[in-house]
C-alpha cells in the first residue's frame, strides 16, 4: 500500500503521516516513512527528537545539493538516509531531485 | 528505486512536498490523503492535489484537519467534493506536541485530534486502502 499525503504546508500533512506511521507499525506491518517535504519535519511527528530529525535535514539538503546520492539498495538507504523510529517505522529524507522520478512513494 | 520496498503487506507512507510539490506528486500513490484546513489557500491546494490523485487514478481521501466548527467541515467539503472526508478536530495537544519536537501520539495519544488521525490509520490498516466510495461518508459527528 502506498500512501501520499499531500497539502498546502502547515495544514497538517505531517503530523497526519507521523501518527499514521505509527499506528500501522503497531498493527504489525512493516512502515517505511518517506520525507519528501522541502522542509522535513516527518521525524518530529514520529518521535525521533528534533536532534535526528536535524540530522536527517542536513542530510536531506546534502542530497539537494547533489554532494551525495541515494543508493539503490534498500538497507543502505535506510542506513545512510534514514533512521528507525518508535514502533519500528523506518523514516528516510527523499531528495526533491528523486521526488521527479522514481515517483515518491 | 522504490518499487522493491512495496509488497508483502507493507505500506510506504510519503509526507509530500509542500504546496505545488503536493500536487505534482499525488497521482502516484494508491492513496492519497489530501490534508485541508478551513483556509482558502490549502483548500486550494488540496483541491489540485485531488485532481491529480484522480486523473492518475489514486484513491482520494479528504482530512479536514483543525476543525473548529461543523461549517469548517461543510466549507472543505463544498469546495473538494464528493469524496470520503475524514474530521481531523483542532487539538491543542497536536500543537503543543509540535512546540515541544514531540510526536503527537506520545503526547497525547487521547486526545482529539490525535484520536480522530489513529481511528483512521486503524480503518487503513484494516481494509488495506480504502476504495473512493463517492458517498459522502461519516465525519465523525455521526
Amino acid at each position: 500500500m502506498k500512501i501520499a499525503v499531500a497539502g498546502k504546508g502547515g495544514a497538517g500533512k505531517t503530523t497526519v503521516s507521523g501518527t499514521i506511521a505509527r499506528v500501522l507499525a503497531r498493527s504489525g506491518r512493516p512502515v517505511l516513512a518517506l520525507d519528501a517535504d522541502s522542509n522535513p519535519m516527518l521525524g518530529i511527528s514520529l518521535g525521533i527528537g528534533p536532534e535526528e530529525t536535524e540530522r536527517l535535514e542536513d542530510m536531506r539538503r546534502a542530497l539537494d545539493e547533489g554532494e551525495v546520492d541515494h543508493q539503490p539498495e534498500m538497507e543502505g538507504l535506510v542506513e545512510t538516509f534514514g533512521t528507525e523510529a518508535p514502533d519500528g517505522v523506518r523514516l528516510v529524507v527523499v531528495s526533491r531531485i528523486d521526488n521527479v522520478d522514481p515517483p515518491c512513494p | 528505486m522504490l518499487g522493491e520496498l512495496e509488497g508483502g503487506g507493507k505500506v510506504v507512507i510519503c509526507d509530500l512536498e509542500a504546496g505545488v510539490g503536493s500536487v505534482v506528486r499525488a497521482g502516484q500513490a494508491d492513496l492519497v490523503l489530501a490534508v485541508a484546513e478551513p483556509s482558502m489557500k490549502s483548500i486550494d491546494v488540496a483541491q489540485r492535489a485531488i485532481a491529480s490523485a484522480t486523473h492518475n487514478g489514486a484513491d482520494v481521501l479528504i482530512v479536514a484537519n483543525r476543525i473548529r466548527e461543523d461549517a469548517d467541515v461543510e466549507k472543505i467539503r463544498e469546495a473538494l467534493g464528493d469524496h470520503e472526508l475524514v474530521t481531523v478536530p483542532d487539538d491543542p495537544a497536536i500543537a503543543r506536541a509540535d512546540q515541544e519536537g514531540r510526536a503527537p501520539i506520545d503526547v497525547d495519544p487521547d486526545s482529539p485530534g490525535v484520536r480522530a488521525i489513529t481511528a483512521l490509520a486503524e480503518r487503513l490498516a484494516a481494509n488495506g486502502h480504502m476504495a473512493a466510495s463517492g458517498q459522502p461518508a461519516a465525519d465523525g459527528h455521526g
